[in-house]
């Protein structure tokens, strides 16, 4: 392992048997003598290096495996093959040294006292920890301007709003100091305030401890502004490994122009030649009064810049990528093979 | 791909805290237990209405089982097994006190955790969920246990509760009662982590409510259980972690029996901890973090 890997993976697998019967009462009765079971292969050989101080976004769709490598990283769930080393501990041990360097934060519902103020959970987490008090003190401190906690650790956490929770709870996970976060749907369920918030909370923390992170997320904006790198897993499998513009540049052919015609231009007065000249040029995807989006080739775009100036009286024009949450479709749907 | 270098600040050091080292294992062990303790006693305090109901179900069981022995020793003559109706009532007033010093929910809690998830962030913490459990039900036993002192200490005189009590006895049984405590606790998560395996264990818990009321000395004083079930009892972990210790406090324990019901309690503890502990590492194995 390089000085500078604090996870490697070599073949990471986790099968699951899964009982199945036909339905009715008849199949229903069959199935106590004779029981079928299907293998479902969650993660099937996934092979990953993660370096210390990277933040990493795990992309899939539902069911990919994404969050079944995360708690078999974490030490939650074992492997049912593969080779697994995380800061050169094997998790499925769960040695206490390990879990004092790490912290898996998901859901809602995880380190806070449901019924206390989130500062008596804060203090049970101390002793949990063992931390000294100074140590606690001081990164209880920086969390609570970090995360803003005004006002919000001295009530009842079932009477926090879920974004007032989910920044507590992120202060509970964080309070050991990790070096190692795992990240499961950290926004999941949040206001966009909220998401930027917290979204916000990542980036500095990870900035300024130089703490490693994983994330899996389904809003792309979490993916967009906090991961350099990210990882497709589909099927269980690794589909790729890399930055967002090389996901991008391999599966996304095609580009946005975005146009704005100035209001008295002539051709808006002729909407069935307009129509027409538009559809030669790609496909319109979005449309309002003198504004269109066209969707074009990307080895095309000279010339249909071209056809589209042509067209006269352009008072705004861009150039785009596809959304990503559109790149990623089409990663889904593209084979292993064509990605790497 | 290159890691990113950490900047200043108190968060600025990726380097993990400087932690107890590890021949204090023990000891932060009993930090982390206490913490739990503390935790779950303010719980308890916040809730304190449903902590005084949870004690009047209690009253409430033990006040029907002296007034159905005590009409079975009156209609027997005035005894019933060696216990008059005075001395019934000193006796369900003695397993209703260590009932609940002994008390534990973790057969119930322990699957909810697992079906659920609940499980997951508990067992990514450096300490062991059991350990954790174990602290909030020495919070929660205490805490109900000094609410209802005064019901029980009226209930005594109300009663006319008799115990052939020395001061060898009540010391003896303090001992015991931590040990008792321990026990119970331990057969209560054997019960619980079967829902690693087990999705609903809800037969298997009623099975282990009834065998306890039988067998430990909850129902009725083992004297007056048929000659097979004596026997049964005598062998069963139940007896040892109720019956035994109530006995001891009530004065019902020569020596003899006192040195043979602490080695019976240690003995089942042993095997209790080491089964616990490879039904636990076998049923983690097991668990699918489904649900969190």
């Amino acid at each position: 392992m390089a000085d500078d890997t604090i996870i490697r993976t070599r073949g990471l697998a986790k099968h699951y048997e899964v009982p199945i019967r036909e339905a009715g009462l008849l199949a229903s009765v069959r199935s106590i003598t004779k029981r079928q079971h299907r293998t479902v292969r969650a993660v099937d050989g996934v092979d990953l290096d993660v370096a210390r101080g990277e933040v990493v976004g795990f992309l899939g769709p539902n069911g990919a495996g994404k969050t079944t490598t995360l708690k078999m990283l974490s030490g939650l769930l074992h492997p049912s093959a593969g080779e697994i080393s995380v800061l050169g501990h094997e998790p499925r041990r769960r040695d206490r040294a390990f879990l004092r360097r790490i912290s898996l934060v998901m859901g809602q519902r995880q380190q806070l006292v449901w019924d206390l103020p989130a500062a008596d959970s804060f203090l049970m987490i101390r002793s949990f920890y063992g931390l000294r008090h100074a140590d606690w003190r001081a990164q209880l401190d920086e969390l609570h301007d970090l995360l803003d906690l005004e006002g919000l650790t001295d009530k009842p956490v079932r009477q926090l709003s879920l974004g007032e929770r989910m920044r507590c709870e992120l202060a509970a996970g964080l309070l050991h100091r990790p070096e190692l976060l795992f990240l499961d749907e950290p926004t999941l369920g949040l206001d966009v305030q909220s998401q930027r918030r917290v979204r916000e909370f990542i980036r500095r923390y990870a900035d300024r401890t130089g703490a490693t992170a994983l994330l899996t997320s389904h809003y792309m904006a979490d993916i967009e502004a906090l991961c350099e790198r990210v990882v497709v897993i589909h099927h269980g499998t690794l589909h790729f490994d890399g930055s967002l513009r090389d996901l991008a540049a391999r599966v996304s052919d095609r580009k946005l122009l975005a146009i704005r015609f100035a209001a008295d231009a002539p051709i808006l007065a002729d909407r069935a030649r307009l129509d027409r000249e538009l559809a030669a040029i790609g496909e319109v995807r979005e449309s309002d009064g003198a504004e269109y989006v066209i969707e074009v080739a990307r080895a095309e775009i000279h010339d249909r810049v071209t056809q589209l100036m042509a067209l006269g009286d352009v008072v705004d024009f861009t150039v785009e990528d596809e959304p990503l949450e559109r790149v990623l479709e089409r990663a889904f749907d593209t084979p292993a093979a064509e990605l790497s | 791909m290159t890691a990113r270098p950490a900047t200043g600040s108190a968060l600025g050091s990726p380097e993990p805290f400087d932690y107890a080292p590890a021949h204090r294992r023990l000891r932060s062990w009993l930090v982390a237990a206490l913490a739990a303790a503390r935790s779950e006693a303010q719980v308890g305090v916040q809730y304190r209405a449903n902590l005084l109901l949870w004690g009047a179900v209690r009253l409430l069981q033990a006040v029907i089982s002296i007034a159905v022995w005590r009409s079975v020793a009156s209609a027997n003559g005035g005894a019933a097994g060696g216990f008059t109706a005075n001395e019934f009532a000193g006796y369900f007033l003695t397993v209703l006190l260590v009932l609940e010093l002994t008390h534990t929910w973790v057969r119930g809690r322990l699957p909810t955790q697992i079906r659920t998830g609940e499980l997951s962030p508990l067992l990514l913490r450096p300490m062991h969920p059991l350990l954790e459990s174990f602290g909030r039900m020495g919070a929660f036993n205490v805490l109900l246990t000094i609410g209802l002192l005064p019901s029980i200490v009226i209930l005594w005189f109300v009663f006319d509760a008799e115990v052939d009590v020395s001061a060898v006895s009540i010391i003896a049984g303090i001992v015991v009662l931590p040990l008792a405590a321990v026990g119970r606790f331990l057969v209560d998560a054997l019960v619980g982590v079967t829902a690693f395996w087990l999705t609903r264990i809800d037969a298997l818990q009623s099975l282990y409510t009834y065998a306890s009321l039988v067998f430990a000395g909850q129902f009725a004083p083992l004297v007056l259980l048929p000659g097979p079930l004596q026997t049964a009892a005598k062998v069963l972990p139940f007896y040892w972690t109720l019956g035994f210790p109530v006995e001891l406090l009530t004065g019902r324990c020569d020596l003899r029996e006192a040195v043979i019901g602490v080695a019976m309690l240690t003995g089942w503890s042993a095997v209790l901890f080491v089964a616990l502990a490879l039904a636990w590492r076998r049923g983690v194995r097991a668990y699918g973090a489904v649900g969190a």
